[in-house]
């Protein structure tokens, strides 16, 4: 017999039969030679003691005589068993509530967009994705939230400590950026070039340029230095002596031709330095060509002996001490920066 | 093979039962209603395989399952007051219900075909088919394996009302009154579910050649005739 003519007896069997189970009154009598549906059967497989004893025995009474609805009987039970060896699945998370998903932590609220990026919860882009409308309004703050708040309190506080501390370096610097040609003069280990003014400046400073290959604006600095201070210092003239390695002809009455001697006397002088001694030279031509100047530049020549190295080395030190301040706070600042980038990542809520 | 036939189906007792050590269901109950979750929590990983295996195969993806499941504790930790049973009995049929109210809903929202297959899923997971005995050998073992992926595909196409009583019934072994209260049905309309849903079942099965010969061997094989 065709499936489809088993199948239209299996039909013919269920309509003379009434509902073969499907309800808990007494299922109607079992005709012997009809076959029996497989909605009945089921039934039977599974509570044959809810049919009465007269059905009980009529239907088996038609399995053992009845091939077509003993198969079917065998299908039904092979599908049962093959559902009941069904393996399990593991979940592959566990489902159990974290303080926050419970709400048993302040739930102020956040904006839409970081809640969708709560960490562990799943529930919770389930809710927001599949049940909107029916779930109350549940926004816990995860316990990373909390921390990323004071990390980003804390490098507000450094970036702001950080402009601070570069606006006082800063304004520092300006406040005394007239001094600092002088400053810088004088604390380079080319000598104030005061000292090497008049008639023996120029040597000396061409001396200076070239011995000690100082750097072009160095020169200029010094050279305007001994344009402004004119006078004479001995002991200045000492230091230049002694930093300058190759000692020219200092003592020269004429600063052009000093130059001069110096270039000629200091051949292994590199382009820069030439190129200052001849700025120097300039300047040293127009020396001597303006003596008021010298004469109007005699009283600095008081605050820069005043310079005494004590308070060079503080300020120095001080201008150190704002510089190390500065770094740590730039480490401090880029430490808690990696910090908020990282701490989304660690998405596990503590134990 | 009469005495085929003497055989019960149905499962004495629910299939799958996660780990009941420990603290009844009514004492955690009460403590959790008292806010206490680490309770709950207990509650949770005593059920949550139950549930996440009922809604797997009703959702049939993983990622809706897995929403779901955690949607059902939720919802039951929010509601808790609700559940009425002191002695803590039914608190599982409590939660499927939950889940599978909770399922049915997602699955009439969403009319697209699940993208995560549960049968990719036991296509890699082929480590958890055992065999079910010593005596079951390499060609029935094969069989039930085979039969069983093409029962998961056929399960997907029947009614849902069907196939969550016959999950619950068949795959998890409930009985029927339980069957009943998870889906708020009477216990005649659960019946009735069940076996429709097996005839419709067989009706795929057979619809599909592959599939019939496999079900005639499992047939046969069961019925203890090895001549296949």
């Amino acid at each position: 017999m065709s499936d489809d003519t088993r199948e239209r007896s299996l039909h013919a069997a269920r309509d003379a039969s009434t509902p073969p189970n499907g309800s808990d009154g007494d299922p109607t009598m079992i005709q012997p030679d009809q076959h029996l549906d497989a909605e009945m059967l089921s039934a039977w497989l599974d509570t044959p003691d809810e049919f009465s004893e007269q059905d009980r025995l009529a239907i088996e009474n038609h399995l053992a005589g009845c091939a077509e609805c003993s198969q079917v009987a065998a299908e039904l039970t092979a599908i049962v068993r093959a559902f009941q060896t069904l393996p399990f699945v593991e979940p592959e998370r566990s489902f159990s509530l974290t303080p926050e998903a419970a709400g048993l932590v302040a739930t102020p609220t956040l904006p839409s967009s970081r809640r969708l990026e709560e960490p562990s919860h799943l529930h919770e882009r389930a809710l927001e994705k599949n049940t909107r409308n029916q779930v109350d309004h549940y926004e816990p703050i995860p316990w990373y939230e909390r921390q990323m708040r004071a990390l980003r309190w804390a490098t507000t506080v450094a970036a702001m400590l950080f402009v601070l501390f570069v606006s006082v370096d800063v304004l520092g610097n300006i406040d005394g950026g007239s001094d600092d040609a002088d400053e810088s003069a004088a604390f380079s280990e080319a000598p104030i070039p005061t000292q090497a003014a008049a008639a023996s400046g120029a040597a000396a400073t061409n001396t200076t340029a070239s011995g000690m290959a100082a750097p072009e604006e160095e020169a200029d600095e010094s050279a305007r230095g001994a344009e402004e201070d004119s006078v004479p210092d001995a002991s200045s003239d000492d230091d230049v002596a002694g930093s300058a390695p190759e000692p020219t002809s200092a003592s020269d009455a004429s600063g052009t031709t000093g130059g001069a001697e110096a270039e000629e006397e200091s051949p292994p002088a590199d382009a820069a330095a030439e190129a200052t001694a001849e700025d120097a030279n300039t300047m040293m031509v127009e020396v001597p060509s303006e003596p008021e100047q010298a004469d109007q530049a005699q009283p600095n020549d008081e605050s820069v002996s005043a310079y005494s190295g004590k308070d060079m080395t503080e300020e120095r030190q001080e201008s150190n001490t704002l510089h190390l301040i500065e770094l740590a706070l730039l480490i401090a600042i880029a430490w808690l920066i990696v910090a908020m980038i990282a701490l989304p990542r660690l998405r596990r809520p503590p134990a | 093979m009469l005495f085929l036939f003497s055989l019960r189906l149905r499962l004495s007792s629910g299939r799958g039962e996660d780990q009941t050590d420990g603290e009844p269901d009514a004492a955690l109950i009460e403590r959790a209603r008292d806010g206490d979750l680490p309770a709950f929590n207990q509650l949770v990983a005593r059920h949550e395989r139950a549930v996440f295996n009922v809604a797997l195969r009703y959702m049939r993806s993983r990622e809706q399952a897995e929403d779901v499941t955690q949607e059902a504790f939720l919802r039951a930790w929010r509601s808790l007051e609700s559940f009425r049973n002191d002695a803590g009995e039914g608190f599982r049929a409590w939660l499927l219900r939950i889940a599978s109210n909770r399922a049915l809903d997602v699955l009439r929202a969403s009319s697209r075909r699940p993208a995560d297959s549960l049968d990719s899923k036991l296509d890699d997971d082929e480590s958890a088919w055992e065999p079910e005995g010593k005596d079951e050998g390499p060609l029935a073992f094969a069989v039930r394996g085979d039969l069983g992926t093409r029962l998961e595909d056929a399960l997907g196409q029947i009614h849902p009302d069907q196939r969550l009583v016959i999950i619950l019934s068949d795959i998890h072994g409930h009985a029927y009154a339980e069957i009943a209260e998870i889906a708020g049905v009477p216990i005649g309309t659960v019946k009735s579910r069940i076996n429709r849903g097996r005839a419709r079942l067989r009706e795929l099965l057979l619809a599909d050649a592959e599939s019939r010969e496999l079900l005639g061997v499992h047939a046969r094989l069961e019925s203890g005739d090895g001549h296949v």
